[in-house]
């Protein structure tokens, strides 16, 4: 993209936001509803300042970062272990399939009662939530690999170790990479849901009790940091797709 | 025959292989009682109907099928798995998109099956040359042509130094122009490695440029109707009357 189509691109939301922001000081619209941005952006600088945010996003991110890292690591090897061995396909296929149309914050709920309404309940419905697209997308990822480049590896002397290290894996790995992502976008949906639903912190519940409070312009505060960890992960995952597979051609998108 | 079979690299021993039947239909049965003996430093072609199972015979002796019945042969000894003295070379490349081109080449050097065999970069610089890939030891197969793919993954097999070659129609997916420009290339590797080859392809033409003797195959279930020796100086030319005249003969035979 060049230069001037950049700065372009930048013209339509500020746009938006400098006209709500005269809407919201003249009344047009209601300042208790829609606050203007500048009040947003003043909420926002005394939530950066107090450390309330600070304490509320590692809170959030805490939770999101252990139930994602269990998500990841056992969706990795549960779904490479169902495409190469039969026996675990079979153990483990019909519970996956069971298991993935029921929505996690269905069980919410019930991991309330087991282990409270502390970090467990969240980190357990975000794992549970997030493996999912993991296991499906590394399952998809190994059984897509060539049945030749095993065939070439173990001509070529390659060990059982070898083959999982060199083959299975790099080649898996574009598959991988979309389940990872994927799974990171709903681990951010179901913490911010579950903090509002049941807990005593975090930013989904800096969001809802603000909101109960009508602090409206805390309400945007919050939001407009939900969505700034979505944008920032996303450019870190693209950043990490280049370093990790500088080989790998997308072709949708 | 029997000095013959002494001498033979490879070799299949009236081999029979049937392939089990999948949901209630009946077993296929793709070859029935072949022998075949390739000798060392040979260029066999293969030849024979789509479907008769030239690519099976292939997989028999890179040791990714077992006979039902038969014996399949390197070196007098029984055939058992994929091992690094019998190289394939597949006709889609099965190159690992995720390694450079000398990563390519280098990842048989780097297994603990190899180690202690030399250096590394020094095969891999010699790989590169002898298939004229050096200038692009750091792209990724997505990077390169067809041929170059071929030529690849030619290298790649020669760089672990097997003693066969297995070739599964590794020039169809080329265009016209650069498997003529394959063919040399091919025959340019063999001559300065030594190696003996095993070659299936559709083409007669191809067959007859290239080899020291054609191995015509019947339909399924497949056996080895013909052996012609190629007594022809090369190079050898398509429309070189003798070896116009050999091709018109073995493409009657396929009829």
């Amino acid at each position: 993209m060049t230069r001037p189509g950049w700065i372009l691109r930048l013209l339509s939301p500020l746009c938006v936001l400098l006209l709500w922001e005269l809407a919201s000081r003249t009344g047009v619209l209601n300042p208790l509803l829609f606050p203007a941005p500048s009040r947003t952006l003043v909420d926002l600088w005394v939530l950066i300042t107090s450390g309330y945010l600070a304490k509320a996003l590692y809170a959030s991110l805490f939770r999101v970062a252990c139930g994602f890292a269990i998500a990841v690591a056992t969706g990795v090897v549960l779904g490479a272990a169902m495409a190469r061995i039969r026996l675990v396909s079979d153990l483990f296929d019909p519970l996956v399939e069971l298991l993935r149309p029921i929505s996690a914050l269905a069980l919410y709920p019930l991991a309330i009662l087991w282990f409270g309404i502390g970090d467990a309940s969240k980190i357990f419905i975000i794992a549970l939530a997030a493996s999912f697209p993991v296991i499906l997308n590394t399952f998809a990822g190994v059984r897509n690999i060539d049945a030749n480049l095993f065939r070439a590896a173990r001509s070529l002397g390659a060990s059982d170790f070898e083959i999982f290290k060199g083959i299975v894996l790099p080649g898996s790995l574009p598959h991988i990479f979309t389940g990872v992502r994927l799974a990171w976008g709903i681990s951010l949906i179901v913490i911010i849901a579950a903090e509002m639903v049941g807990s005593t912190e975090g930013i989904g519940y800096m969001v809802l009790e603000a909101q109960q409070t009508f602090r409206t312009e805390r309400v945007f505060a919050g939001i407009f940091v939900i969505g700034l960890i979505g944008f920032a992960t996303d450019l870190g995952f693209r950043h990490l797709r280049r370093v990790l597979m500088p080989w790998y051609r997308e072709t949708e998108n | 025959m029997g000095d013959e079979v002494r001498r033979q690299i490879v070799g299949l021993d009236n081999v029979t292989l049937t392939f089990p039947g999948r949901a209630r239909r009946a077993p296929v049965e793709v070859l029935r009682r072949l022998d075949l003996g390739v000798l060392p430093g040979e260029l066999v072609a293969i030849i024979g109907p789509s479907g008769c199972g030239k690519s099976t015979l292939l997989s028999l002796l890179a040791g990714y099928l077992a006979p039902s019945s038969g014996r399949v042969l390197f070196q007098e000894e029984p055939i058992t798995g994929p091992g690094r003295e019998r190289m394939m070379v597949f006709q889609q490349p099965a190159l690992f998109p995720w390694l450079t081109t000398e990563q390519n080449i280098a990842y048989g050097l780097k297994l603990r099956a190899n180690r202690g065999n030399g250096l590394v970069r020094d095969s891999v610089a010699a790989m590169l040359r002898l298939v004229g890939l050096d200038g692009f030891a750091r792209h990724y197969p997505s990077d390169l042509s067809g041929g170059m793919r071929q030529r690849l993954e030619i290298a790649r097999a020669l760089a672990v130094n097997p003693q066969v070659l297995l070739m599964d129609e590794p020039l169809a997916a080329l265009d016209a122009l650069t498997r003529r420009h394959m063919q040399r290339e091919v025959l340019r590797i063999w001559e300065e490695t030594q190696k003996t080859i095993v070659f299936v392809t559709h083409d007669i033409d191809e067959a007859v440029i290239m080899a020291d003797r054609v191995v015509i195959m019947a339909r399924r279930p497949s056996f080895v109707l013909e052996v012609a020796k190629v007594d022809l100086p090369r190079p050898r030319l398509r429309d070189d009357p003798a070896v116009a005249k050999l091709a018109r003969r073995l493409s009657s035979l396929l009829e």
